[in-house]
């Protein structure tokens, strides 16, 4: 007996597992599942020796402690795990907060969490912005948009260099500052720089949200504002009720990716600062590559990788649940 | 008042410096409670000159009268508009029931109890009180459909606008959907103008049609009269189904007799349909619906036609015949059989042939009405 699930499959309600066991080795459908598998054969093999190894390996690394020119991985159990997270942030009354080597892995969260929390918010604000106004009839329309995206084609590292010029202390914007008594040392002043390397990322993500956001407002049927405007709506109201919530989808993909995104931090930050001044900049990929490749602590590094990995991968997977049947459908 | 008035209504669309005139210089009187189908073929104008009518679209010129006012400087909630779409337009994040009270609650002071009341009645008329807490995408295409109309009903507009609003629905349910609107619409009695490029639904629903085509009004009138009486050839052509079949023809006039000369065959014209025509025009297109052509009796002698593809639909047949080089359809009773490849005779009545002039297309003669016709056939005996 079969019953079709909701999928439209059928379902085995009364066959064995050693029947099942059988089908799968089982004349035609076996050779077709053999030909299948050797499709994806080649991106199997790259994806295992690229990827999927070095992951397992790096898992391995994290509870070990290795030093590449010292010689073999030693195993050490959980030992880097709980090096890492101690002390907790909260002791001696948050001292982590004044003082970042009381613990560098904390004082990395924080600065990533800042980091994050200023920069989500402005690039998605600013990339809707962009979107609708260049969703208009706009005169040189293409132009804006061009310009707008030049950002995104640029690597991180190279934005990173750009700025350090731009922000120097006699670059372009102190000399403009200066009449005004406002130039500062952006770069220099463990105060500014974190905000220095999140401008950055603003000036960057407001391009990549914006072509996400034009892409979604195309989405939205043009009969919806049709219908908004006969039902006497003004122009705020319109995208209140039929902009805002048709925009759903896409600023969920939006938000999970900024965020993803923001957590792993590196090119600007390294490049803009290397982590300084006094740690000001020191993101959470930014101290996995100094544990790594400045102090040769291979087995701390892939330890934090693995704790940063768990962040993205729990937030990631509760949006995903908590979106579920949320998806608007036209 | 429910009464439209389009004044040498033009709208003219700017492309980048190509200027296409979308509507050109359209003058049509929609009275009070009265359903009109603009019909045409795709990019006739007929969406945009309801889009203007909607306040949609700002016109170029002309006028548009709705009641006693002159709207087209008002923004369409100031029209006493409500409007149908192609594709329903229901907000996809709102219950249907949101979707009925959104209008009323943008544009009214109602208060909350009484748009809920008038939306449950509304609701209660279109039979789609179980749907109201759902959200569209839960929705068929025809309940979506009703939700959709139910929205415009519930406003208690002066007009309704539709822009083909049947035309995503499949066939069966079209034609439902079709009677059913018309009940509604003689039931409230609420001055409608519907769009469609389907002949069938301009025929069958509309108290008049407006034909368009190329932006201008070919014909407005009841659809018998549009289709009894074209007064052009592309009305001719473009309402009834199959479509009429046109011979380009010369006409001798002279004492004894006026015939009419095709590449195939010869028409002798008797004198009082001579008298009808309305222009002695000497090219000319002759023109005979597919369902006024028949066999030709035994005493008669016809017209020698040879039977190329054969489309039996039941009731009727349809015959695709070649005369000559011309070729033509035949509407023929389903109860005869034809094969391709045989020759028959058929005889075309001169009471049912039109005629128009080559080179304006307007028609010099039409057909005899159905209620004269006869008198028509003892005058032609």
């Amino acid at each position: 007996m079969s019953v079709k699930n909701r999928f439209g499959r059928v379902k085995d309600t009364l066959s064995t597992p050693i029947e099942r066991l059988e089908r799968l080795f089982n004349s035609d459908t076996n050779k077709d599942n053999f030909a299948g598998l050797l499709f994806i054969l080649p991106n199997i093999i790259v994806f295992s020796i690229f990827l999927f190894g070095p992951v397992l390996f790096a898992f391995y690394l994290s509870f070990t402690e290795w030093n590449v020119l010292a010689g073999e991985p030693e195993w050490v159990g959980l030992d880097n795990y709980i090096d890492i997270l101690t002390p907790p942030p909260w002791e001696d009354g948050w001292a982590v907060l004044d003082n970042p080597t009381a613990n560098l892995w904390w004082h990395a969260v924080i600065k990533t969490s800042t980091y994050t929390l200023g920069v989500v918010p402005l690039s998605i604000s600013g990339g809707l912005c962009a979107a609708l106004l260049l969703d208009r009839d706009l005169r040189n329309k293409r132009l804006f948009r061009a310009a707008y995206f030049m950002p995104v084609m640029l690597s991180g590292a190279v934005s990173a260099i750009i700025w350090r010029w731009i922000l120097n202390q006699d670059g372009i914007v102190n000399s403009l500052l200066e009449p005004i008594g406002l130039a500062h040392n952006w770069s220099g002043d463990p105060s500014t720089a974190l905000a220095s390397v999140m401008l950055i990322a603003i000036w960057g993500g407001i391009g990549f949200n914006m072509i996400i956001f034009l892409a979604g407002l195309q989405n939205i049927p043009e009969e919806l504002y049709d219908a908004a405007r006969i039902d006497g709506t003004s122009g705020w109201q319109r995208f209140r009720h039929v902009t805002w919530p048709n925009l759903q989808n896409t600023y969920f993909f939006v938000i999970v990716l900024s965020i993803i995104g923001s957590f792993q931090v590196f090119a600007i930050a390294m490049t803009f600062a290397e982590g300084g001044p006094y740690y000001a900049t020191t993101t959470i990929a930014v101290l996995i590559y100094q544990e790594a490749f400045q102090h040769g602590s291979m087995g701390v590094a892939a330890a934090m990788a693995f704790i940063l990995f768990s962040i993205v991968f729990v937030f990631s997977y509760y949006q995903y649940r908590v979106r579920g049947n949320g998806e608007v459908n036209y | 008042m429910g009464h439209v008035e389009l004044a040498e209504l033009t709208k003219v669309f700017d492309n980048d410096g190509n200027e296409l005139v979308a509507v050109n210089d359209l003058n049509i009187e929609i009275e009070d409670g009265e359903f009109l189908v603009l019909v045409g073929p795709s990019g006739c104008g007929k969406s945009t000159t309801l889009r203007c009518v909607a306040g949609l679209e700002r016109t170029t010129r002309g006028e548009i009268w709705i009641g006693d006012e002159e709207v087209s400087d008002k923004k369409p909630k100031n029209r006493d508009i409500a409007m149908v779409f192609q594709n329903y337009a229901l907000y996809p994040h709102m219950s249907a029931r949101e979707n009925m009270a959104f209008g009323l609650k943008i544009s009214t002071d109602l208060s909350p109890d009484e748009i809920s009341t008038r939306v449950d009645n509304t609701a209660e008329m279109m039979g789609i009180q179980d749907l109201l807490e759902k959200k569209p995408g839960e929705l068929s295409g025809g309940q979506q459909q009703r939700v959709a109309l139910g929205r415009a009903i519930v406003r208690d507009p002066e007009v309704f606008l539709m822009d083909e609003p049947l035309s995503n629905l499949d066939a069966k349910l079209r034609s439902s959907m079709r009677t059913e609107l018309q009940d509604l619409q003689q039931e409230l009695g609420v001055t409608t103008v519907y769009v469609t490029h389907d002949q069938v639904e301009a025929m069958t629903m509309g108290d008049r049609i407006a034909i368009l085509n190329h932006g201008e009004l070919c014909q407005v009138g009841t659809p018998l009269e549009c289709y009894h009486h074209p007064d052009n050839r592309f009305v001719a052509s473009f309402i009834g189904s199959p479509s009429m079949n046109f011979f380009d023809a010369e006409i001798q006039y002279s004492d004894v007799r006026t015939e009419i000369l095709t590449d195939s065959f010869e028409y002798t014209l008797s004198e009082s349909t001579v008298d009808r025509l309305t222009d002695r025009v000497t090219n000319a297109v002759l023109g005979i619906r597919p369902e006024d052509i028949r066999l030709a009796s035994d005493d008669v002698s016809g017209i020698q036609a040879t039977v190329t593809v054969t489309e039996p639909i039941g009731e009727r047949t349809y015959v695709y015949l070649e005369i000559g080089d011309l070729s033509c359809t035949a509407s023929m009773p389903g109860n005869l059989t034809f094969k391709p490849g045989e020759e028959i005779e058929i005889d075309i009545p001169e009471e049912r042939i039109h005629l128009f002039d080559q080179e304006t297309d307007e028609a010099v003669l039409n057909r005899v009405e159905p209620d004269d016709q006869a008198e028509a056939y003892s005058k032609v005996a």
